[in-house]
């Protein structure tokens, strides 16, 4: 194992002026199932960690996954020659630290006493009761659970010693239903590190009624049409944009929120927070990669932009406090500003209550290709969906092969409610159903 | 990468312990990145990544292990605990046979590794790409220039005797422009890249590819929404083929095909594309981005002929999967790295030429989409649905080329849109993308010539 201190002092005597090390240590479970055998399994114990160090001013970044003493010359000299090219001039800093960090809970025991016989077993029970639901279920098409437990480490020369021990499990499945050649999946996640909550007969229900109700599907003529996005559709796309709050977009000009801190920008019906320390959260951490404390906060209130996401170094740009969101999505990385775990706050109307207020229009449940489909800049966006209509306050029939298009940015003020059914779905970015005023559907 | 001895052993025991087949992949990648914003060096960084997959099989049963600790303990313990999640165990124990190493012909030639090149030359590439992009326009507000290096050396070794090393360098740019006008912003982009050193950068037309990344930007700013609706749509050639890289390659691999998952499954001699459509995939092109010598299970690289005028041939399968199928492998088991357990994968796969000119189809057609520059897009292999989004496009009225249209993301389904290719052009190239699939993001090209869909559905926002 590498010796931090001797790391820290080499780096020294080569002029790192100071110096971080985040290191990462996890051991990771998966295993798939099809047609009653496991078609997949795989395990792995895995470490790696990141060097960076301040040289005449510069942040140099380094990582391996060889962590050991006969690394450390190489960490050294890659730090000193990364940081020997950069031309930015924004202020770097290694943390000296926040007094106080809370204490989150983000392991649990019991998660690492279930065997994997009993995984496999519940993805098995799935896939049997899937197929035994609805002889239209031609199979289950993807079939997966994972966990896994990580150790984080952050420490620096400034002597900073953090660490976040945490576990997490899921599964992934997709079914396929086929009637006549017409072929369509749905999928869905359990995320719980309570193996309790994993009950193959209500998810398997779920699915399987989420992947019927799409046979039969049409095409509607296209035009402008008021839409109902559901939680996890909503989620995506707040997701895919929420690189628009982050204060180092804002700063390179590729955030169309830049200069509207304090305007109302969105529909007074939309509240976004970020919280780090929500209970059960994706995104939930104590400190972000550069060690700095998280907190929660309103980026949007009441339609309102109160706040950008900031890092060390863009604080001191934009002349305020960090907000703890300068993470790091792994040791391969710098830090890069995200959102914790940020969400739409829900509103009064259930679901139910939605559909019938907006009384007609196509109401949608998957959209895909939001990698392609949507300018994360400009927020325009033009993305296959499917879903359903929405007739005389009822949920109709099935529509497929659409696109939706209009611009994020011009849906945040045409917001006409939002549903009371948040949820986050596998990631750390959460939403209840939202309904808009009108977006662009092309069909037939 | 591993001591001989310690290989055997691990193999050795994987057998012992009830395997039919075990395998084991050893990797040391280095990589470089470095990435300018509007003139400054905003990122540098460089690593180093290593690690050991072990792969046990049994019959039809596969389990995966992979770790950062090279050492014996580790790896036998790795290989016990693989080998207790078999469900059935092999008794025929004869032991792994003694290692051969195998003689890589080596057919991508690396004139200069990411360790020979001084950092001045790489700054003098990105400079120029961003100044480039600046000068072109006015409303030009900002550059992105990235410069990709990796250099994989991989050890792939197995039970039947196997024993292969390689040594990959991938080098790639990345040129972003973006153009601004009040609260609009728009994004051109091109991402040239190959199985090389950094010759590679050096000898391309940098001008060309900051002009032309600048040029896509400022039309699109200046573009209107795209139409929506069913309408004929011409694609160009180059990275245009990541359609049928999605919509049919998926569908073509043994991981969907050998679980009857692919509607391409059991249908080799069929007619499933217009007469027009031959597809390859050809993992051997000199210094091709999707090229190997050996595949990541050690075997050669081939060019596999999928569809040969409309008629379904072949499939692309690794090791697995031909064991599902009762097929030998086509040299097509990748993984991004040491944390997969590799599958059948595209390499370079392309739409061969056909008889037509671009301007003939455009020509020839009257109103519709012309696509110059496509996008990213996905496909859900299950049902053949895809969607994609052109970087590049614009009406084409009465046989000619009209004004450009943004947004226009083009969906369908891959079995029924190969079958509506009604004009192929002679102009094929080639172009890089990252694919992801699940044995992780590799790199694979795309390729076409032009060529027209009758019939296809685009989304538009007007």
């Amino acid at each position: 194992m590498l010796d931090f201190n001797r790391l820290f002092e080499a780096g020294k005597r080569a002029g790192l002026l100071d110096m971080e090390v985040y290191f990462v240590e996890d051991e990771n479970f998966s295993c798939k199932v099809f047609e009653g055998e496991v078609d997949s399994y795989a395990v792995s114990a895995t470490r790696g960690l990141s060097f960076r160090g301040i040289y005449n001013g510069k942040m140099g970044y380094t990582y391996t996954e060889k962590a050991d003493d006969s690394s450390i010359p190489f960490l050294v000299e890659s730090a000193v020659e990364n940081a020997r090219l950069i031309e930015k001039d924004d202020v770097q800093e290694i943390y000296g630290g926040d007094s106080h960090y809370e204490t989150l809970e983000l392991y649990d025991a019991r998660l690492e006493a279930v065997e994997a016989a009993s995984k496999i077993d519940f993805l098995k029970q799935v896939e049997e009761i899937a197929k035994s639901l609805d002889d239209r279920i031609k199979s289950v098409n993807y079939n997966a659970f994972a966990n896994g437990v990580s150790n984080v480490r952050l420490v620096n020369s400034k002597g900073l010693d953090l660490s976040q021990k945490a576990n997490y499990a899921y599964t992934y499945v997709s079914v396929l239903a086929s009637v006549g050649g017409e072929n369509k999946t749905a999928g869905g996640f359990i995320v719980s590190q309570d193996f309790s909550k994993y009950d193959p007969k209500e998810f398997a229900a779920r699915l399987v009624g989420k992947a019927v109700a799409k046979l039969g599907s049409t095409k509607p003529k296209s035009a402008m049409y008021p839409v109902l996005l559901h939680n996890l559709v909503a989620g995506d796309l707040l997701e895919a944009m929420s690189g628009s709050f982050s204060a180092e977009s804002v700063k390179k000009d590729l955030s169309r929120l830049k200069d509207r801190l304090g305007e109302t920008i969105a529909s007074t019906a939309l509240t976004i927070m970020d919280d780090p320390h929500l209970d059960g959260g994706m995104g939930s951490a104590a400190f972000d990669g550069e060690g700095v404390a998280t907190f929660s906060k309103y980026i949007i209130y009441e339609g309102k932009l109160l706040t950008y996401l900031h890092s060390l170094s863009t604080a001191k740009h934009f002349g305020v406090k960090s907000t703890g969101n300068g993470f790091r999505s792994g040791f391969k990385g710098p830090v890069s500003i995200g959102p914790s775990n940020m969400y739409v706050l829900p509103g009064e109307k259930s679901f139910d209550e939605l559909v019938r207020a907006m009384g007609n229009g196509i109401f949608i449940t998957d959209i895909q290709g939001l990698h392609a489909g949507l300018n994360g800049i400009s927020g325009d966006f033009s993305l296959s969906a499917n879903g359903f209509l929405v007739e005389d306050g009822k949920v109709g029939k099935p529509v497929h092969e659409i696109t939706i298009a209009g611009n994020f940015f011009d849906m945040l003020g045409d917001i006409q409610a939002i549903g009371s059914d948040l949820d986050f779905g596998a990631s750390s970015v959460g939403s209840p159903s939202i309904w808009v005023g009108g977006l662009s559907v092309a069909g037939e | 990468m591993l001591n001989q001895l310690l290989i055997q052993d691990v193999l050795d025991e994987g057998i012992a312990q009830g395997a039919d087949f075990a395998e084991i992949f050893v990797e040391q990648s280095e990589s470089r990145t470095l990435s300018m914003i509007s003139s400054k060096i905003d990122n540098a960084n460089r690593g180093l990544d290593f690690g050991i997959g072990i792969r046990l099989i049994n019959g039809l049963q596969s389990v995966y292990g992979y770790t950062n600790d090279p050492g014996r303990d580790s790896l036998l313990k790795t290989v016990r605990t693989l080998a207790a999640a078999l469900t059935s165990k092999s008794t025929s124990f004869e032991g792994a046979m003694d290692l051969r190493r195998k003689n890589i012909t080596n057919s991508h030639l690396i004139k200069q590794d990411l360790n020979d090149v001084a950092p001045s030359r790489r700054l003098e590439v990105l400079r120029k790409l961003s100044e480039g992009v600046k000068n072109y326009h006015e409303s030009i507000s900002q550059s992105s220039i990235n410069l990709l290096e990796k250099k994989q050396n991989i050890l792939v070794a197995n039970s039947e005797g196997v024993l292969a090393e390689d040594s990959r360098n991938y080098t790639r740019l990345y040129v972003t422009a973006v153009a601004s006008k009040g609260n609009e912003m728009q994004t051109g982009s091109h991402g040239p890249g190959a199985h090389a050193g950094f010759e590679y950068v050096e000898g391309l037309d940098l001008d060309f590819y900051a002009n032309d990344a600048a040029r896509m930007a400022v039309t699109m700013l200046n573009a209107g929404y795209a139409p929506s609706g069913q309408m004929p749509v011409v694609i160009d050639n180059g990275f245009g083929g990541v359609i049928f890289h999605e919509a049919c390659g998926h569908g073509l691999e043994a991981t969907a095909v050998a679980k009857n998952l692919s509607v391409f499954a059991g249908r080799v001699g069929e007619k499933v594309a217009s007469d027009g459509v031959t597809l390859i995939d050809d993992g051997t092109i000199p210094n091709g981005w999707g090229s190997l010598n050996i595949d990541d299970e050690g075997n050669a690289t081939k060019k596999n002929t999928l569809i040969e005028n409309g008629i379904l041939k072949g499939y692309l399968i690794d090791k697995l999967g031909g064991r599902r199928m009762g097929q030998e492998s086509t040299g097509s088991g990748r993984r991004q790295n040491y944390r997969f357990a590799p599958t059948s994968r595209m390499t370079n796969t392309f739409i061969a030429n056909g008889p037509h000119t671009r301007e003939e189809i455009i020509a020839d057609t009257e109103y519709g989409i012309y696509a110059r520059y496509m996008g990213g897009g996905s496909v859900n292999t299950a049902t053949g649905d895809f969607n994609f989004a052109t970087n590049e496009a614009y009406i084409i009225r009465n046989g000619k080329i009209a004004e450009p249209v943004r947004g226009a993301t083009l969906i369908g389904n891959g079995p029924d849109i190969i079958q509506k290719i009604d004009k192929v052009a002679n102009n094929l190239s080639r172009g890089q993308g990252m694919c992801g699939s699940v044995s992780g993001s590799i790199p694979a090209d795309v390729g076409q010539p032009a060529l027209r869909v009758t019939d296809i559905t685009v989304g538009g926002n007007n």
